[in-house]
């Protein structure tokens, strides 16, 4: 591969870093954390990029001015440690596969699908919960809904509302409602989710973002190995996909 | 690559005799991708081609920037750090490099891409390739930044922190020095060896530049590629692969080291994925923390670009051995026991 193609595919490269950074789309990939270091990387590429095709440019141009004194700071001898290994080249085309990814097809953030095929809800490390807020409705995310649900000796739960926010993923066994956790990048995200018994959300499409309220259903054995907890839905509404889709 | 030598030397043979050039090609596929878009978005309608794009974009969103750090490492220490001053910090005994080297790995805070540039251009630049090799194996692993994950991951298990840095050094080690005794110089490819010339004054800056540039060319797209198949796998595997195998430790220990290779983990991120899998006992899931940041798919990928293929076709199945038998003692030493 030539250089020059080399370098346009670094200018795609650290444009599509920078596009989903600048966009927002990242945090369907990647938790918010990571932005400085997209930002950072991004620019990075394109600056090299764009040195060395400023610099092949000047080059090109003393060289057709018919300059016959360049000096040593032309291309030549610039990757001349770099030489002729022909196989290396051609891997560099693969550049061009997450580029087209992130600027044409956008993969959506993980599902359904991927709740699915993920493991049930784990242990959690730590099982100290502390007591939860007062007031009517209370908000929590679903990783310590779960948690709490499997594992809270105290069953802080028992007897208060609690409003989720969630998909729907439809399964053999009924709606449930599920979240995905990531703790670097979505190749490690791994499912949390509880059942949902009543407020229609039978009917409602997997991968429907929604809201629910609504009160844990007693059971016993929540240790169980994959312990599933139902949720007693009272109120349930569909919402836009929030910019975070992933708890960290 | 092919080295350009002036443009208009080339532009005056193609002239003569017309052939596709590369950048051609690059428009092509890329009109082609615009004009396709509507049937490229359709042929990813499938909820299991989603997953795997999902997947695929996110190893290369999450691994890039490291690797862009590797490449800056890389020309800093190609422009700004002479080959006799390496040669002066490490010991001059190999088997003592080595173990410099693997310690030194503590304070390069990143992922395992970033290490595989770094260590290429510590080749480069003369010092010993077993040395520079257990620098690549210690540093993705064996940096506070994972120690302290690995530490929030397991917050009851203090012995996973210690267990998992006693492994993974040792697997650095053990392999920096059975390199010193069996491994061979031409196994790795010409290119990696290459010395750039020292260089002062503004040339540095030159040579940083284009050292950086260089290499982000040919390792993106190896990473890409093990992004490619890391992404496959973790659609392929079954979920239920974790869960039961809780009881026969010699399968749980080996398939764990198998999905630390398939599933191509950030080292980072890995502790976490470990942890959420309580169904095992700790021992696979230790040597998961340590196979994992050692040899991955995208890893392999890596040094098969830059080493070679003949380089990595040798030394990925022995750091695969080397690192399973150094966790599963890491295991039986610090947690004493399967548990």
């Amino acid at each position: 591969m030539k250089r020059e193609t080399q370098n346009i595919l670094l200018l795609l490269l650290g444009g599509a870093l920078l596009k989903i950074a600048v966009t927002g789309d990242y945090l369907r990939y990647v938790k918010a954390s990571h932005l400085p270091w997209l930002f950072g990387a991004g620019l990075v590429v394109l600056v090299l990029a764009g040195v060395a095709i400023v610099r092949d440019v000047r080059a090109g141009a003393r060289a057709a001015a018919g300059d016959t004194g360049r000096d040593r700071s032309g291309p030549a001898d610039a990757c001349a440690g770099e030489g002729d290994h022909g196989h290396t080249a051609r891997s560099a085309w693969l550049i061009v596969v997450p580029v087209l990814a992130v600027l044409l097809v956008a993969p959506p953030a993980l599902g359904a699908d991927s709740v699915l095929r993920t493991r049930k809800n784990t242990e959690p490390g730590n099982t100290e919960f502390g007591p939860l807020p007062p007031g009517d409705v209370v908000s929590l995310s679903m990783s310590d809904f779960v948690d709490r649900a499997g594992w809270d000796e105290r069953q802080s739960l028992d007897g208060r509302i609690v409003r989720l926010t969630g998909f729907v993923v439809q399964t053999t066994g009924g709606p449930q409602l599920a979240r995905l956790t990531i703790s670097c990048c979505a190749a490690d995200a791994f499912a949390v989710r509880t059942g949902l018994t009543g407020g229609r959300a039978d009917l409602v499409p997997s991968d429907t973002w929604v809201e629910v309220t609504g009160r844990l259903v007693p059971a016993d054995d929540t240790r169980a190995r994959d312990y599933v907890p139902d949720l007693a839905v009272r109120t349930l509404r569909e919402i836009p996909r929030p910019d975070e889709p992933y708890e960290t | 690559m092919e080295t350009v030598v002036d443009g208009t030397g080339r532009a005056g043979r193609s002239g003569r005799r017309w052939r596709i050039t590369s950048m051609q090609v690059l428009c092509a596929l890329l009109v082609l991708a615009i004009l396709g878009q509507d049937l490229l978005r359709e042929a990813f309608d499938a909820p299991v081609l989603q997953t795997a794009a999902t997947v695929f974009v996110a190893i290369c969103v999450q691994a890039l920037p490291f690797l862009v750090l590797g490449v800056l490492l890389s020309g800093a220490i190609a422009a700004f750090v002479p080959a006799r001053a390496l040669r002066r910090v490490l010991p001059r005994r190999d088997s003592a490099a080595v173990g410099v080297a693997g310690m030194s790995g503590v304070v390069l805070a990143g992922c395992e891409c970033a290490s595989v540039p770094v260590a290429r251009r510590l080749i480069g630049q003369g010092v010993a390739p077993a040395a520079a090799l257990a620098f690549l194996l210690a540093a993705p692993a064996v940096n506070p930044i994972v120690l302290v994950s690995t530490a929030v991951a397991f917050p009851g298990e203090p012995a996973m922190v210690a267990a998992r840095f006693a492994g993974s050094l040792a697997t650095a080690l053990i392999m920096g020095w059975l390199w010193l005794r069996w491994g061979k110089l031409e196994w790795i490819a010409e290119r990696a060896l290459r010395r750039l010339p020292d260089t002062e004054g503004r040339d540095r800056w030159r040579v940083f530049a284009e050292t950086a540039r260089a290499d982000l060319v040919d390792a993106a797209g190896f990473l890409v590629l093990g992004a490619l198949v890391a992404a496959v796998f973790g659609v392929v595997i079954p979920g239920d692969w974790f869960s039961s195998l809780g009881e026969q430790i010699v399968l749980g220990i080996l398939v764990m080291a198998v999905l630390a290779v398939v599933l191509s983990l950030c080292s980072e991120a890995d502790a976490f994925v470990a942890a959420s899998l309580s169904a095992l006992p700790l021992l696979p899931r230790l040597v998961f923390l340590v196979v994992g940041p050692a040899i991955d798919a995208k890893l392999f990928a890596l040094q098969a670009g830059t080493f070679g293929r003949a380089f990595a076709l040798r030394f990925a199945p022995v750091t695969f051995v080397v690192a399973i038998g150094c966790g599963v003692a890491a295991g039986l030493l610090f947690l004493g026991g399967v548990r």
